[in-house]
């Protein structure tokens, strides 16, 4: 058996070696990292990243940047210092393979001295309505859709985990229909990993509501609530939870977005926070039923 | 996730791969297929199923133009 080796595959591979050791490396300080992460995390999201933005390059039908033939494809490479020549191919596929061999630094010079070249805009004038700032707006377009490309949870779909399906399950049938709202709009977004932070403050906000669920005084009502949650159980440590909770609504980027609010990185606590709060409202939830609803 | 504690062992394993580029034959592909294993096990998501779409190398049969069998002309 004989091996024959694939060279285009090494130099791939080692662009994406580049990458995370770049991203692990950068200054989160730099504006020119700042600039190549956001990048980065546009490529790292979209699987499909170096075949959209060769599009942009071809100036393909349906986007504004200008048609480049064979001939300014292979321009528009070596006047960026990059020596690659256009081969025949089909030319989405063959800038989509050159795209793969250059790591984001490389990608961040090619769309801003390459693709936003004012020059080319004006030099490969066709019947094609070539225009800069729609091609701005473009770009931009692609790159937030980059980001949102996340995929939905596959617990989600499959329906898995006893326990959360015990806390999911349990739908708010209070006359509160705010507060019945607030939950469930929760417990929706939460599945869909970039609302997740949303998901987090409608529970908050479930929690205020639903402190002043027997009455408009927060503190009597919240403070009756607590006695019913607590029966049989420890008063102290019901309060205890209500502060605390409280307090990391306050504290973190949750109920309000001032500037000194702490924002929640991490999907790891992000989960902690919602589940925490999910089982004192499912706390809340079960008492406000075993007691009747007559006192709203 | 890559960061500064394993970074060293990241590091170690690209050199280790570079290694093989221009060098890949019959005998240390099993060992480039195990480096492989240990390369994906460390990187992210997305960029797992980048790498694993990658083709580093074809097997060709020995004497694949030779065959016995083959017509005479």
């Amino acid at each position: 058996m004989t091996i024959k080796e694939n060279r285009n595959s090494f130099l791939k591979a080692k662009v994406i070696f580049d990458d995370i050791l770049f991203k692990a490396n950068c200054d989160k300080n730099n504006s020119e990292d700042i600039k190549n992460i956001k990048l980065l995390q546009a490529r790292e999201y979209n699987l499909d990243f170096e075949t959209q933005l060769s599009d942009f390059i071809c100036g393909e039908p349906g986007n504004s940047f200008p048609y480049r033939s064979s001939y300014y494809l292979t321009k528009f490479f070596k006047d960026l210092g990059l020596n690659y020549t256009h081969n025949g191919s089909t030319r989405r596929f063959w800038v989509k393979e050159v795209l793969q061999e250059l790591n984001i630094s490389q990608i961040s010079f090619l769309i801003e001295k390459g693709l936003f070249n004012k020059k080319d805009f004006k030099l490969l004038e066709n019947k094609k309505a070539n225009n800069y700032e729609n091609s701005i707006q473009e770009f931009r377009l692609f790159i937030n859709d980059c980001l949102n490309e996340n995929s939905i949870d596959l617990s989600y779909l499959l329906e898995l985990n006893i326990n959360v399906e015990l806390l999911f399950d349990n739908q708010p049938q209070t006359k509160d229909e705010e507060l019945n709202k607030l939950i469930k709009e929760a417990k929706d977004r939460f599945f869909i990993p970039q609302d997740k932070q949303v998901a987090i403050e409608k529970l908050w906000d479930a929690f205020e509501r639903i402190k002043t669920y027997f009455g408009t005084d927060k503190k009597s009502s919240s403070n009756k609530l607590i006695s019913l949650i607590a029966v049989d159980f420890s008063e102290e440590v019901i309060n205890e939870e209500f502060k605390i909770l409280t307090k990391i609504g306050n504290e973190f980027r949750i109920r309000h977005h001032e500037t000194d609010k702490k924002d929640i990185i991490e999907n790891k606590h992000l989960n902690y926070l919602f589940f925490r709060m999910l089982s004192l409202l499912d706390l809340c939830l079960i008492t406000i039923k075993k007691n009747g609803q007559n006192d709203l | 996730m890559i960061d500064n504690k394993n970074i060293d062992n990241f590091i170690d394993l690209i050199t280790e791969f570079n290694g093989f580029e221009g060098n890949l034959n019959s005998e240390n592909v099993n060992r480039f297929e195990e480096l492989k294993n240990k390369i994906l096990a460390v990187l992210p998501e997305n960029q797992k199923i980048r790498f694993s779409q990658l083709e580093f190398y074809s097997e060709i049969p020995e004497n694949e133009s030779n065959y016995q069998d083959d017509l005479p002309f």
